[in-house]
């Protein structure tokens, strides 16, 4: 048991390992392109290291930008998950409101979040509230489609149940059909911070003072690759362990279930 | 069996022609004469290379040109960077090509004398504080009106190197005020709608556009910086020196065209103001005739002079930006190493001294 | 009126489109009694509970409980349901208090209430645990014990036995008689199960076929405990089944 564990352990270590080897034989080994263009692994953890405490050559430390980043990206999804979530309910559970909504989401579900930069600039300025509202937009689909998917879920007999106990339309939504629908809202909920965290990048790409997206921008054309894969990987660390805290949180609310 | 083998030949046959465009990129074709890929921007640094390109005076000596025009200096640092381009004119952000040590520095050939600077509105506090600048009476603003400003303009241009420079004078870095990035059409547009405190001007066309809606020069780069803005030419290392025949004769035609236009105000105009409409601007003939009066080529006359002094901007600003932070102190030293005035020693048949700090 | 009839149907018909499925039913059922519905396979045992219920309305004809029309929210019925039922969301406790938490039942009683069901249906030790946590009668006895909890007037069920194997049903008849006798709840008990339905009953109302009418009530007054070798027992079993195949 334990062995197959450290087997599996060792083969999900091996890719990395093997990824990060051969990055470095093509660039501190063979050199097959300028340390400029691609920088080797030693010299991207080196910085890595460096930028926590050194604001050069954008104006914050990593810790900063990391917190503008979260800061923005959490705000527009609060606000995606509070709204997203219950319009989904209410899209799967009452006919006229789906009626009502669904051309309307149906319209504006394809457009990705990336897309409503230029317009949410326009009426938002360059401030928090622009990007804050770039991210809503990229997760509230997510955070809809999958509340309503979650609702239509919803056994018959459970609500038979309900109903031969009495129950009114109200209490079978929040006894019966929201408790059958929480694993694919919670489902929701982290494909929805996915899109949140990517959003965030893109909008800080376009205009923005500090954040994650705006380090990498800072770092174009100034031949710092090492910087900007520093972004990447912070990226991808705060990503994976925002998915980590989540996934937690769904595991215990979803306690007993498969 | 038959079935496999046909698919995997297909798949092979997709593969190769989907990719072989990924890596055609930094290789030179084999016959005929050296393709040289130039990329420059649709400004007064692209103008004598766009004319000389399309007036065939490239072609006439032989050499293949493409021009591949950019908005900004640093997505053709970028572009340098991948080997999408060999050669470039470009500004202010060819300092950190050169700190890279990938890139030589051929030329300088084009000054701006005005335009370049901070503008604030007329209400801003910043104007209230004057004379508080060290070395320069005229500069508007002081350590605490421009503490924590928020600053509209390019990353990676002159337009952040005037407004640290500004800052920097009150005894402020880099990072105590916010550089809000934006492209320099976009800018002044934010700017006009209320965004930002004050915008850093990428010099014409935009300083007509702000001095007409009212805006005020606060800070001008020259006067903050003590230093001239030059523009000029630049290439990677491997290219130019696989190349240096080709190169030579690209340096000698580009000037031959400066030395020309340079003469001529009228011609200059012209054809520049055809160039830049061409690539979605609206120039106006007052507005060609300020960049006219702000901006000086530099040909054969400035630098046989023997105050001249080969890559002075370069330096300059790479001693600023090690200061800054921006590029990291033990790649100064590339700078000094790129400079290349052997090119233009052999054209003219000259000597040139180059500068040093 | 009689003072014992706890359900009075008349004349209840249920069509869906064409098809026709309940076809003027009448019959009383007394307060306390055990009634086992019985017909032959598709016979719409299922569409009759149901509009005992109303989760299907019901074309024509009338349901009375008590001489008044059922009213889901003021008596006090009971339903198990063919299929599985309990909420895989809530553990064996807040399954079983359900139907008392959407009544409002203060939470101290709630908690009396399944103190007693837990014993009752012999889950004590399970109160924490999730449905999928346990075996098929665990799941069975606990969806009876969220019936039982309402201490219901009417206890309908339909089949509820009819996915487990004979040991175990054998084993939850006993404990289902045993908490019938105790509750004094009246009970419908819907099954094509012939020797169910005569080791359960005291009245067994054989249906017909589609369009289905009453074909016959039967009383049954075999003595309990009941035993399935017993010649009276087997008497009744086949009268049953020849009604049945009678069409």
């Amino acid at each position: 048991m334990n062995r197959k564990l450290f087997l599996h352990l060792l083969i999900s270590i091996l890719s990395v390992i093997a990824f990060v080897g051969i990055w470095h034989l093509f660039t501190a080994v063979l050199r097959v392109v300028s340390v400029n263009t691609l920088p080797d692994p030693m010299k991207v953890f080196t910085s890595f290291i460096k930028k926590f405490s050194n604001p050069n050559p954008d104006g914050a430390t990593l810790l900063q930008h990391t917190a503008a980043s979260l800061q923005v990206a959490l705000t527009g999804y609060f606000y995606a998950l509070i709204i997203g979530i219950p319009l989904g309910i209410m899209m799967a559970w009452n006919k006229y409101i789906d009626r009502f909504v669904r051309p309307l989401f149906d319209l504006l579900k394809p457009i990705p979040g990336v897309a409503w930069i230029p317009l949410m600039i326009v009426i938002f300025g360059l401030g928090i509230a622009s990007k804050a509202a770039v991210v809503f937009f990229s997760a509230v689909v997510p955070c809809v489609l999958n509340s309503y998917t979650g609702i239509k879920q919803t056994k018959d007999v459970h609500l038979w149940v309900a109903r031969t106990f009495g129950a009114s339309h109200h209490q079978k939504l929040f006894t019966i059909a929201i408790p059958t629908a929480l694993p694919h809202i919670l489902t929701g909920v982290r494909v929805a911070l996915g899109a949140a965290w990517v959003a965030i990048v893109a909008a800080e790409l376009l205009g923005a003072t500090r954040g994650l997206g705006f380090m990498i921008q800072q770092s174009r054309g100034i031949y710092r690759t090492d910087i900007i894969i520093v972004g990447m990987l912070a990226i991808g660390i705060c990503g994976g362990i925002l998915t980590s805290i989540l996934t937690i949180i769904s595991n215990f609310l979803l306690k007993g279930r498969r | 069996m038959k079935k496999r083998v046909a698919l995997s030949l297909l798949l092979i046959v997709a593969l190769a022609l989907t990719s072989a465009h990924l890596f055609a990129g930094g290789a030179s074709e084999t016959s005929g004469p050296v393709k040289i890929r130039v990329g420059t921007m649709p400004n007064h640094i692209g103008v004598p290379i766009q004319y000389a390109a399309e007036k065939g005076l490239y072609k006439e000596a032989g050499l293949d040109v493409e021009v591949i025009l950019f908005p900004t200096g640093a997505p053709i640092n970028e572009a340098l960077s991948a080997g999408k381009i060999d050669l470039a004119g470009s500004g202010m952000a060819s300092v950190f090509a050169l700190a890279s040590g990938d890139t030589y520095w051929l030329g300088d050939y084009v000054k701006t004398v005005a335009g370049l600077g901070v503008y604030v509105r007329p209400d801003s506090p910043v104007l209230k504080e004057k004379g508080k600048f060290p070395g320069n009476p005229n500069v508007y603003g002081s350590k605490e009106t421009v503490k924590g400003m928020v600053i509209l303009g390019a990353l990676g241009t002159s337009d952040q190197f005037e407004a640290v420079a500004w800052a920097q004078g009150f005894g402020l870095t880099g990072n105590d005020f916010q550089m809000l990035n934006m492209d320099r059409g976009p800018a002044v547009q934010a700017f006009k709608m209320g965004e930002g405190d004050a915008i850093a001007c990428g010099g014409p066309p935009y300083n007509y556009e702000l001095e007409a809606a009212g805006f005020v020069l606060a800070a001008g780069l020259t006067e903050v910086s003590g230093m001239d803005i030059a523009d000029g030419m630049l290439g990677r290392k491997k290219f130019i020196d696989a190349n240096t025949e080709e190169v030579e004769k690209f340096v000698e035609i580009t000037y031959s065209v400066i030395d020309e236009l340079f003469d001529s105000d009228e011609m200059l105009a012209d054809y520049a103001m055809g160039f830049y409409n061409k690539n979605g601007k609206n120039y106006t003939t007052e507005m060609m005739k300020g960049e006219i009066k702000d901006k000086d080529y530099i040909g054969r006359k400035t630098i046989s002079s023997p105050e001249y002094r080969f890559g002075s901007t370069m330096v300059g600003m790479g001693g600023f930006y090690v200061t800054d932070g921006k590029i990291e102190p033990e790649l100064e030293k590339n700078i000094f190493a790129s400079l290349r005035p052997d090119f233009l020693e052999k054209i003219y048949g000259i000597k040139i001294t180059n500068f040093t700090n | 009126m009689n003072e014992n009839i706890k359900v009075r149907v008349t004349n209840l018909s249920k069509q869906f489109g064409d098809l026709k499925v309940l076809d003027n039913i009448s019959f009383d059922v007394l307060q306390g009694e055990f009634l086992c519905v019985v017909g032959p396979t598709g016979c719409g045992k299922t569409t009759f509970l149901n509009s005992v219920t109303k989760l299907y309305e019901p074309t024509s004809g009338e349901i009375l409980i008590d001489g008044k029309p059922v009213d889901l929210q003021k008596n006090n019925i009971s339903y198990i349901f063919q299929e599985q039922s309990t909420m895989e969301w809530y553990t064996v406790e807040q399954n079983i208090e359900y139907g008392l938490r959407i009544r409002g039942v203060p939470k101290v009683e709630r908690r009396q209430a399944v103190d007693e069901v837990l014993e009752m249906v012999g889950l004590k030790g399970f109160r924490k645990y999730y449905p999928r946590e346990l075996s098929a009668s665990m799941v069975q006895r606990v969806v009876i014990g969220r019936a039982f909890a309402t201490k219901p007037e009417l206890l309908l069920m339909d089949e509820p036995y009819g996915q487990l194997d004979i040991e175990l049903r054998f084993k939850l008849e006993d404990e289902l008689i045993d908490l019938w006798r105790k509750t004094g709840t009246t009970v419908i008990f819907i099954t094509h199960n012939i020797e169910e339905a005569v080791y359960l009953s005291e009245h067994i109302l054989v249906l017909t076929n589609k369009p289905s009418t009453i074909k016959k009530r039967i009383t049954n007054n075999l003595p309990r405990p009941r035993n399935v070798i017993d010649p009276e027992f087997i008497r009744l079993r086949n009268e049953v089944t020849e009604l049945i195949k009678w069409w």
